[in-house]
């Protein structure tokens, strides 16, 4: 079924091709979800994200790819459900943190669950900004709006959020080794 | 950034297994089917099944009631009124044509329903002013008040017994107390107490009639429906002239036609999303000329009113705020101004109660079949829309929420001021109140040719109106 056929058939509530969405994105949200909201969080927000998606489905607009509405859809649920759950105060975790980079090579040979669980140690503040600059690609303009924090909070959290990841694999790496 | 890079390449579309179940909870909080929508017209046509077929299930048992009755005997005495007819024939054959000789035939074939008419009339009246007749006469005198009833106007000869009997009882006490209703249930009663006149022997006349009268009065009026109970018929006029005044409510489904460009079916869809029935009403009044044949003119004025709710919401609204902040040293130079804007994401929710309203002229051809004291009826003819008005906002092509109200700023133009012609079909249900008022039930279906929205609009949107009116109409005779 073509994605205007499935959107079309979802506006007018039919269960049917509620289900063939579901199917279809669901895993892709549960790892969205699993990366912003943790682990604990995850299903439930992605039963919201759901909610949300067939709710405002007749106001998709043919702008951009339909995944990256249902995309943008689950990052705000995301978001909203940090705000809600008071889950977005940026915390200086990183003072201290060693300038000095690792190898990349150490990254290119993680797994993406292991790059899941290096994630989910990222306080909040970070992670969300992480996830939205480095995963989803947004300017720290767009970030600092959906957030309602300034730019330049966005950036340093951005690098606290690098100089966290850096000290975390190092940490891995002392343990391997 | 190489190393952000590897993130986003291994995380991008990452995919991770869903628990089974999870579907099932979020079944659990969507919205039900919108197909509860028709559920408003199906109800609506169950309703006016019901209600018509229960009119016509009475009708019918009425009907049944009128021919198995054994109070209702008018063939009888008119088959006997026939023989009686060909007997006075006889006799006027042999007798010298006078009243007199009439009067005499008639009292001489004193088995016969029409000379006793005669008879008994004359009885009743010797009864009530000096109460000698006999008992013979007493018992004739019920059953003979049928006659007079069912001959008039039947034959020539017939004419002067109903003359005669008119004569009497215009000078009888019974006719002086009773209307020409109360005659006909005479009639009835009198046969009546033909098959039973042993049970008012030996009484006075008048006492009988009363009592009896009494006592069928009920029967009567639940079984055999009298036509000249109310004087809706205008019994002497070919045309009938009566106004209803209506109202009541109803649900107007709306539905789209549009193009097959995925444009057109996104508007569609959204529209259908954002727009909710809440309610429909609608009030008239209309004038009614009706032919003695049953047939009937109707022409009035129906204003009809719709209500809709736009309930709108964007999670993904953003609103811009421009903040200007004007710095100042502490001698209170001015330094600078600092111009910042700021976006806040958040949800834009609209509830909006949308209003539709059409005045309307019906001209409209019914049929109007007694039945009983009641009356079915059956409506149908073209509608001509005078004006139509509407306000409120809907979602424009590119989905964005925008005013239909004339006149604002920034309102679309969407729907037609004048939607031409439509058609009415309407059947009912019409029940005496008093000789002048009737009581109206009248479920009717207003159907739009043309779609309410503009020729030039993408999506054409039709909107027709079910409703149950109900009012009271007024005879003028």
């Amino acid at each position: 079924m073509q994605d205007q056929e499935l959107i079309s058939r979802c506006g007018a509530n039919d269960r049917a091709a509620q289900r063939l969405l579901y199917d279809r994105f669901a895993p892709l949200l549960m790892a969205i979800c699993r990366r912003y909201a943790g682990q604990q969080y995850a299903e439930d927000v992605m039963q919201d994200s759901f909610i949300r998606i067939f709710q405002y489905l007749g106001q998709y607009r043919n702008e951009g790819s339909f995944e990256g509405w249902i995309r943008r859809v689950c990052v705000n649920t995301c978001i909203r459900h940090l705000e809600k759950a008071k889950r977005l105060t940026v915390d200086y975790y990183g003072e201290g943190l060693p300038e000095h980079g690792i190898e990349p090579d150490v990254i290119s040979t993680m797994s993406a669950n292991e790059l899941l669980d290096v994630i989910d140690k990222i306080p909040d503040g970070y992670k969300t900004v992480f996830n939205l600059s480095v995963i989803e690609g947004f300017q720290h303009k767009e970030i600092a709006q959906l957030l309602g924090i300034e730019e330049s909070s966005s950036r340093s959290q951005l690098t606290k959020a690098r100089k966290f990841i850096q000290r975390s694999l190092e940490a891995t790496q002392k343990v391997e080794l | 950034m190489k190393r952000e890079n590897v993130f986003k390449e291994k995380l991008y579309q990452h995919t991770m297994p869903v628990r089974d179940g999870l579907w099932d909870a979020i079944e659990a909080q969507l919205p039900a089917k919108k197909d509860q929508r028709i559920f408003p017209l199906f109800w609506f046509t169950l309703f006016s099944a019901t209600l018509l077929g229960g009119v016509l299930m009475l009708g019918v048992f009425n009907q049944k009631n009128l021919n198995t009755h054994p109070a209702n005997l008018p063939q009888t005495s008119i088959a006997d009124a026939s023989m009686a007819d060909e007997e006075k024939q006889n006799a006027q054959q042999t007798a010298p044509s006078t009243n007199e000789s009439t009067q005499e035939s008639n009292t001489t074939s004193s088995t016969d329903d029409i000379t006793n008419t005669t008879s008994s009339n004359n009885t009743i009246i010797n009864n009530s002013s000096s109460q000698t007749s006999n008992q013979k006469n007493n018992k004739s005198t019920g059953r003979n008040q049928v006659t007079p009833v069912v001959k008039r106007g039947t034959t020539s000869k017939s004419t002067s017994i109903s003359a005669s009997m008119d004569n009497s009882v215009d000078s009888d006490n019974i006719s002086s107390s009773s209307s020409s209703s109360t005659l006909a249930l005479a009639s009835n009663v009198s046969n009546r107490n033909h098959a039973n006149n042993e049970a008012i022997d030996f009484l006075p006349q008048q006492d009988v009639y009363l009592e009896v009268e009494e006592s069928e009065m009920a029967t009567v009026s639940m079984l055999k429906p009298d036509p000249n109970c109310y004087k809706f018929s205008g019994t002497g006029n070919k045309l009938v002239l009566s106004a209803d005044v209506y109202g009541g409510p109803g649900f107007s489904p709306k539905s789209y036609t549009h193009t097959n460009d995925e444009s057109s079916i996104v508007y569609a869809d959204a529209r259908k999303a954002t727009e909710n029935n809440q309610y429909a009403w609608s009030i008239g009044a209309r004038v009614n000329l009706q032919h003695r044949s049953g047939f009937t003119g109707r022409i009035g004025i129906n204003y009809t009113q719709v209500g809709d709710l736009f309930d709108y919401t964007d999670s993904l609204a953003t609103q811009s705020t421009t903040v200007t902040d004007s710095f100042f040293a502490a001698d209170g130079t001015f330094l600078y101004t600092e111009t910042t804007q700021k976006l806040i994401l958040g949800t834009l929710i609209k509830k909006i109660h949308n209003t539709y309203r059409y005045l309307d002229i019906p001209l409209i051809i019914g049929y109007e079949m007694p039945m009983g004291r009641s009356t079915i009826l059956v409506n149908a003819g073209p509608v001509f829309n005078l004006t139509s008005s509407h306000e409120g906002q809907i979602l424009d092509a590119n989905l964005h929420p925008r005013s239909i109200t004339e006149g604002d700023a920034g309102a679309i133009d969407v729907y037609k001021t004048n939607i031409g012609m439509s058609l009415y079909l309407g059947a009912g249900y019409l029940f005496p109140i008093s000789d002048q008022f009737s009581g109206l039930i009248e479920p009717s279906f207003i159907y739009r040719l043309d779609p309410v929205t503009l020729d030039s609009y993408p999506l054409q949107e039709h909107r027709h109106y079910a409703g149950l009116n109900v009012g009271i109409r007024y005879h003028f005779h």
